[in-house]
């Protein structure tokens, strides 16, 4: 009997109602560990190449890991994979809350789900039975609402549901499949992936938790945890949230504005975490947001998320929905010139409810704000809406009839790079890489973050590397686990700094298997360490993982996302950044008259891939690097 | 010398709440933004504001007057 794990996989081909368990054997589990690795080990052997990313074939793999439901912080992550209908490459997204815990209670650790339903249906499942039950009254209903009704029918209200919102049965093609109605397996569009198989939403409950090799192990490192806490540089982000970094961002020039034509935004403290925490967050009125405004993930002694309340004359802002974090303040708000806070509140909000990642939602809006600023959009294409910079009323607008596919809001529901093809214009601003839309760090200021959004497999994502600021000498001895002896000032960009985007790349990698939250362990500012990650595998499993073992599952897992893209025929001419990033300045604050050096960027380029063992010609993995990785069965 | 001080994030809770993270310290002349951090206990990595002008050494020489703001590094969204 493995510990910490269940050994069972469940395979659901919703076209033939077919459910089937699979056992694997261990050294499967302590090759993939769980998440995004494992996941891709079944998108890799089962989805055709090339297929349509809405269409039947294509796999959507839900798993946990080997520690999820371990009692310790952190561990509580579901990771989804498939193939993307945002960038047309590998998809991957996570997601925490207490989803992932109830399901490996249930006597599972991940979901292959492949075909179509004839009809909307969701899947029950409890203590080992699964269920395919009718779903047409869910169907249409936001989350909160189709949330309820499944817990109602169930008789239950401790039942978790994972779940698409209209925005996911209308294929919007960042939806997000949603947990608890206020966390998002958000980017890449996985939920328009689970909607096109008809498929609204996952119910779980289950009661037995599995064993663990060492408990006292494992309570002395949660307790350690618990303790370190207020003093980690952890703690910033469980009383503020993310939104403490808005004003990191803003005095050193990288807080995205005007569609990320300025690192500065003038109007900054009105979007800061400290103003949503002393002002917004649940029972701030009466000094106990601590309590009332803070939410948590299953055993997560962190509480970052955020929980909003508000009623004004212009908006209600629901607490179901939580609040935003530091990404969605500031794509919904200096990205498009905004500063109101309730309507950037509102705007997380809705796409909550009709299940959309708010950075693909709020930049698109911002590249239509930006496009109607130099006149390419006007007035007769957006429907008479007016998208002039700091219009929040047509930014919550726009979001719902986007999460409609209403109107102009159809055009914007394609994303960003597609809608510049659909109206034949505004290719300039598109902030994408992969056609994905790129998150509030900018590689201007951050610039060995920068290479990793253009290499990523599914696009630019801002937690698949470490942050240029953090190779520091602050945490030296952290970044010595992984291979990394020399700090370098931030803005600087060496050989040095592509070895530090790499190995950090591989150690965020890690985590995305061992479905890890990456602000609860990481290689330098997190509550716990890398090494303290093999601890805590160790203390579930009973195995002897090392830092070198998970440094190389995270580069398994990376060359795994990359050959599925190798197989698509997406390589190195897809690794790019957006072309304003090179030709344009930035206006304005620290970063004034910034802009990247193509040359040299390309060069570093180069480097990533020869470190990484790829082909510098193609970028894709050399079947020698697939072999040494355990992955020659995959091929490119 | 005084020096109005703004810190923000995390390190406002160095001050009592009411202050929001503002104060007003006495430095003796010569001081720089690491008698700052000093006194407020701040090893972890930051950056250092002083009127205005960012992303500066920790030698960097204080003046009667001068505003000096502290914010914590970002990662993670």
């Amino acid at each position: 009997m493995p510990h910490g794990y269940n050994g069972k996989i469940l395979h659901i081909d919703l076209t033939t109602r077919k459910i089937e368990v699979e056992e694997p054997s261990e050294s499967f589990y302590r090759k993939y560990m769980g998440g995004s690795a494992m996941g891709m080990y079944y998108v890799l052997n089962q989805t055709p190449a090339k297929t349509d990313a809405l269409g039947p074939d294509n796999v959507l793999c839900l798993f946990d890991s080997v520690i999820t439901g371990a009692a310790i912080s952190g561990q509580s992550r579901m990771t989804a994979t498939a193939k993307s209908p945002l960038t047309d490459c590998i998809g991957d997204s996570q997601c925490g809350g207490f989803f992932p815990a109830e399901f490996k209670f249930a006597g599972f650790d991940g979901m292959v789900i492949k075909g179509q339903a004839d009809s909307p249906v969701y899947l029950w499942i409890k203590d080992g039975e699964v269920e395919i039950r009718d779903a047409a009254h869910l169907w249409g209903k936001i989350t909160g609402e189709a949330e309820a009704m499944i817990q109602e029918e169930l008789g239950d209200n401790k039942i978790e549901v994972l779940q698409v919102g209209p925005a996911g049965e209308k294929a919007v093609r960042f939806a997000a499949i949603m947990s608890m109605s206020n966390r998002a397996h958000g980017r890449t569009g996985m939920g328009a992936v689970m909607g096109s198989k008809n498929l609204k939403a996952i119910a779980v409950r289950g009661t037995k938790k599995p064993s663990i090799a060492d408990k006292k192990a494992l309570s002395e490192l949660a307790r350690w945890g618990a303790k370190n806490l207020p003093e980690s540089d952890a703690a910033g982000l469980a009383k503020y949230g993310t939104a403490e970094t808005v004003g990191g961002n803003q005095r050193g020039g990288g807080l995205p504005t005007f569609n990320f034509n300025s690192g500065s935004f003038d109007n900054w403290e009105n979007i800061s975490g400290e103003l949503l925490y002393d002002k917004y967050l649940r029972g701030a009125d009466e000094g106990k947001q601590d309590s009332k405004g803070r939410d948590t993930c299953y055993a997560c002694t962190v509480r970052c998320k955020r929980v909003v309340e508000w009623e004004d004359a212009r908006y209600r802002v629901d607490p179901h929905y939580g609040g935003p974090e530091y990404e969605t303040l500031a794509t919904f708000g200096s990205y498009c010139g905004i500063d109101d806070m309730v309507a950037i509140s509102k705007a997380n909000q809705i796409c909550n409810e009709y299940g959309m990642d708010t950075i693909s939602c709020g930049a698109t809006i911002a590249w239509a704000y930006e496009a109607f600023h130099e006149g390419v959009l006007t007035l007769a294409d957006t429907g008479g809406m007016d998208l002039t910079y700091g219009n929040a009323e047509s930014m919550v607008k726009l979001t719902e009839m986007i999460g409609q596919r209403e109107g102009f809001g159809a055009v914007l529901a394609e994303g960003s790079a597609r809608a510049a093809d659909i109206l034949g214009g505004g290719h300039e601003f598109l902030i994408v890489s992969k056609k994905q839309e790129t998150p509030a760090h900018m590689p201007q200021a951050k610039i060995s973050l920068g290479l990793i959004y253009a290499v990523n497999p599914f696009g630019s994502d801002h937690q698949s590397s470490e942050h240029d600021p953090m190779y520091n000498k602050v945490y030296a001895e952290k970044l010595a686990q992984i291979g990394l002896h020399n700090p370098m000032h931030p803005r600087v960009m060496n050989e040095e700094k592509v070895k530090f985007a790499l190995h950090t790349q591989w150690s965020y990698s890690a985590t995305d298997s061992v479905n890890v939250c990456q602000f609860v362990v990481g290689p330098t500012w997190q509550l716990y360490h890398i090494q303290q990650l093999a601890d805590i595998v160790n203390a579930v499993t009973g195995w002897n993982v090392t830092v070198d073992e998970l440094q190389e599952l995270g580069e398994r897992r990376v060359n795994m996302l990359r050959a599925f893209n190798a197989r698509e025929g997406i390589g190195k001419e897809q690794d790019t950044l957006p072309e304003k990033m090179f030709a344009k300045a930035l206006v304005g604050g620290k970063s004034d008259g910034r802009k990247l050096d193509h040359a040299e960027w390309l060069a570093h380029r180069d480097i990533y891939y020869q470190m990484a063992g790829w082909d510098v010609e193609t970028g894709n993995p050399t079947q020698e690097k697939l072999e040494s990785l355990g992955l020659g069965w995959v091929g490119v | 010398m005084n020096v109005t001080i703004r810190l923000h994030g995390l390190l406002r809770d160095k001050l009592p709440p009411e202050n929001k993270g503002k104060t007003t310290l006495a430095l003796p002349k010569g001081a720089t933004a690491k008698d700052v951090l000093t006194h407020f206990n701040i090893d972890r990595i930051i950056s250092i504001a002083v009127n205005d002008e960012v992303e500066l050494e920790e030698t960097h020489p204080l003046h009667d007057g001068d505003h000096v703001e502290i914010f914590r590094s970002g990662a993670g969204g």
